[in-house]
């Protein structure tokens, strides 16, 4: 029964896998197709003395935890709010969802023209309520190209976990605040008691998922900036592409793959350990 | 179990992810071995002669828009006068990542297309990855039907990898009413720096701006006419050292930057990529002058700008310079039928195809290209006149790595941190010359 999906597995996970391990530590330039051949740890050598991947891991690490956290500061507030009820709910519950069926390419373009520097309603509309003076060219300027990108990102990521915790939030017993409120408990309580408690096990999943989505982002970073100017938004999504598939070092590409995996390996871990704590209970 | 389940499922998601990236780097280590797919591929071709021979061609995709583009009506000529070959098109999108890296990686997986047209500056990378084939002797017989400048972007260590179809030179754009207003004379455009650069300064004025340049990219293509046009050049006769940090390539740097950090070009510049963009700046009346080549002059005149325009040659410095675009026919490694598909390079770019290029506003590479129609086109003719003084970029395999890590990095670092030109250039060289050394 398993055994067609464990092969498919292998042929779309395993055989690329195994690949990628053997070619970070080899010499693999498309452009010098007679160069290849083994270099044991050079690729990783050169790869952490390269002062970009330093670059795109701070960048990495900066971009997936504040955009975590923001897809979460958003998401559940509003969740909160859709469990209320309140007329119009159905409408808000819907139209909240569209930058998350948003096709990435038309969100992020449709960003990118919101940010123009000549064009853009960003910097019309903080000209006109005197907050710049000149235009800023949010993408092409080394301070704000990273979190401009973050915006889109939350702003295309946070309906996913908001609809996950609002699907917990209405899961949650409507007996348990009854019998809590007739022991006395009050709103907070009932919050921090009964509602965080119950959801807690989707709050985690969604994080999980987010955390590796976010990590992983790369239509949108590499359609607004490029990881550009000078690197500045740079991650290590978009390295691995302009190793790869620009300069067409598959050694050095495969190789800082490796430490994008690996890094995605630690919050599998921490997910892992966090479902085995909730099965003893 | 629940835990086992979730587990897999979850390092499951995690891997195929992180492993997207490599799906179609393993490929290629196949494909370079040996050609795997090849037997399952159309076996037909094997049977005998008279079988039709497929060529599957990768055109830009504006160039086969439609059935009454002027290049499928070529191509319906080929294959009436060749009934033995088929040919298919298959438009795709011009850009770096959009054509060229898919052509690499598709190649290396043991597909690709048969022939294709490349920018000029992809071959000398293309044929050092052996992606392209090279090609016969039959190719002598023409090759002196085509100018210089377009022939070496197509030699690599000496040997021929395609065959040239368009000689891009680049020019100046600019608004005349623009001029007017300015208080310049329109008929008399700019012919020095010191008057491209008062020019620009007049212009800039009330919310419009003087010049424009492709700083996404750093503006390291925009540089290259004014590097030629004060004397230095970019890497030495050997491709061994690279000489951009030279007294003159200082001069040009400060030039172009100079009108750059004097916000003689719209701020927004900072962001663009693309020739669309500049057209469109240009069309919206944003900006009176910029650089770019006959590929612009059909969307501009598509667009019905409710100003009048023009086009002047490209500056002098200490000399009148100015770079070479444009587009070559190649050969796919991967082809079954190489005859076939130089007989389709052959046909495209010989002389009665010349029209071809005309219906799109472009330049022929070859030398009778004077007896294309658009040359009557005024500003057509600047085009035509600047292909005297074009220099194509250096054919290295290194360009490419060059332009990207060292020169627009170095460019972006004088325009948005100020840094010092001069000691920016002389990093930027010696990083240059160690990946020089490595190639």
């Amino acid at each position: 029964m398993v055994a067609p999906s464990i092969l498919g597995l292998s042929f779309v996970i395993v055989y690329p896998l195994v690949m990628n391990i053997t070619m970070s530590f080899q010499n693999v330039k498309l452009t010098q197709p007679d160069m290849r051949g083994w270099v044991g740890l050079a690729n990783y050598s050169h790869l952490f003395a390269d002062p970009v991947f330093r670059t795109a891991i701070a960048n990495t690490l900066i971009w997936t935890l504040l955009g975590v956290v923001l897809q979460l500061a958003v998401a559940l507030p509003i969740a909160f709010l859709l469990n209320a009820e309140f007329a119009g709910r159905g409408f808000y519950r819907g139209a909240l969802l569209i930058p998350w069926v948003m096709p990435s390419v038309v969100a992020a373009f449709t960003w990118v023209w919101m940010y123009d520097g000549s064009f853009g309603i960003l910097n019309y509309i903080l000209t006109k309520l005197h907050l710049i003076r000149d235009p800023v060219v949010w993408l092409g300027n080394p301070n704000t190209s990273l979190y401009a990108v973050l915006v889109e990102q939350v702003w295309k990521g946070f309906p996913f976990p908001m609809v996950m915790l609002l699907a917990a939030l209405q899961a949650v017993p409507k007996d348990m605040y009854e019998a809590a409120e007739v022991d006395g408990a009050n709103k907070m309580q009932r919050i921090m008691r009964i509602t965080i408690p119950q959801i807690l096990p989707a709050l985690a999943l969604c994080t999980v998922f987010i955390t590796i989505w976010t990590f992983n982002s790369f239509e949108n970073i590499w359609l607004m900036t490029e990881g550009g100017p000078l690197n500045s938004s740079e991650t290590m999504t978009t390295f691995v592409y302009h190793n790869a598939f620009q300069s067409f070092d598959l050694g050095m590409g495969s190789s800082s793959a490796m430490v994008m995996f690996a890094m995605l390996l630690v919050v599998i871990i921490c997910y892992a350990r966090y479902v085995s704590k909730q099965e003893e209970r | 179990m629940r835990k086992i389940v979730a587990l897999l499922a979850i390092t499951t998601m995690t891997m195929s992810i992180a492993a997207c990236g490599t799906d179609s780097k393993s490929t290629d280590s196949k494909g370079t071995g040996k050609d795997t797919a090849a037997p399952a591929n159309k076996p037909a071709a094997s049977t005998g002669g008279n079988a039709k021979q497929e060529l599957t061609i990768w055109v830009y995709d504006y160039l086969a828009k439609d059935n009454n583009s002027s290049l499928v009506k070529a191509k319906e000529k080929f294959e009436q006068a060749n009934p033995n070959i088929k040919v298919t098109f298959q438009p795709t999108v011009y850009g770096t990542t959009s054509y060229r890296d898919k052509f690499v990686a598709q190649t290396a997986g043991g597909q690709g297309p048969d022939v294709m047209i490349s920018d000029v500056v992809w071959v000398p990378q293309l044929a050092a990855m052996g992606s392209i084939l090279p090609l016969g002797d039959q190719a002598k017989a023409v090759v002196d039907q085509f100018y210089e400048g377009p022939l070496q972007t197509v030699t690599y260590n000496g040997k021929l990898y395609g065959l040239p179809w368009e000689a891009s030179p680049m020019a100046i754009y600019y608004n005349k009413n623009a001029f007017k207003a300015a208080g310049l004379d329109p008929d008399k455009p700019p012919k020095t720096w010191d008057e491209l650069h008062d020019a620009a300064k007049k212009l800039t004025t009330g919310g419009k701006f003087g010049f424009a340049y492709m700083g996404g990219w750093g503006g390291s293509f925009d540089w290259l006419p004014f590097l030629w046009q004060s004397g230095g050049e970019l890497i030495d006769k050997d491709g061994k050292k690279a000489l951009f940090n030279s007294p003159e390539a200082i001069s040009s740097i400060n030039y172009l930057f100079g009108i750059v950090k004097e916000k003689l070009i719209p701020p927004a510049a900072l962001t663009w990529k693309s020739w669309d963009e500049l057209n469109a700046a240009f069309g919206a009346g944003l900006v009176g002058m910029y650089q770019s080549g006959a590929w612009s002059l059909d969307s501009l005149k598509k667009a019905n700008l409710n100003f009048d325009w023009g086009v002047f040659p490209s500056p002098a410095g200490k000399q009148q310079a100015t770079v070479l675009g444009g587009m070559d026919w190649v050969i796919g490694k991967n082809t079954k039928y190489p005859d076939a598909a130089y007989k389709w390079i052959e046909f495209i770019t010989n002389k009665e195809n010349m029209s071809v290029l005309s219906d799109f506003s472009r330049i022929s590479a070859r030398k009778d290209n004077k007896e294309q129609a658009i040359f009557k086109d005024p500003q057509m003719k600047v085009f035509v006149e600047s292909i005297a003084f074009a220099k194509a970029r250096p054919a290295l395999t290194a360009w490419s790595d060059i332009d990207y890590k060292v020169l627009q990095p170095a460019f972006l670092k004088i325009v948005l941190k100020d840094a010092d030109v001069k000691q920016t250039m002389d990093e930027a060289v010696t990083q240059a010359n160690e990946i020089l050394s490595k190639n």
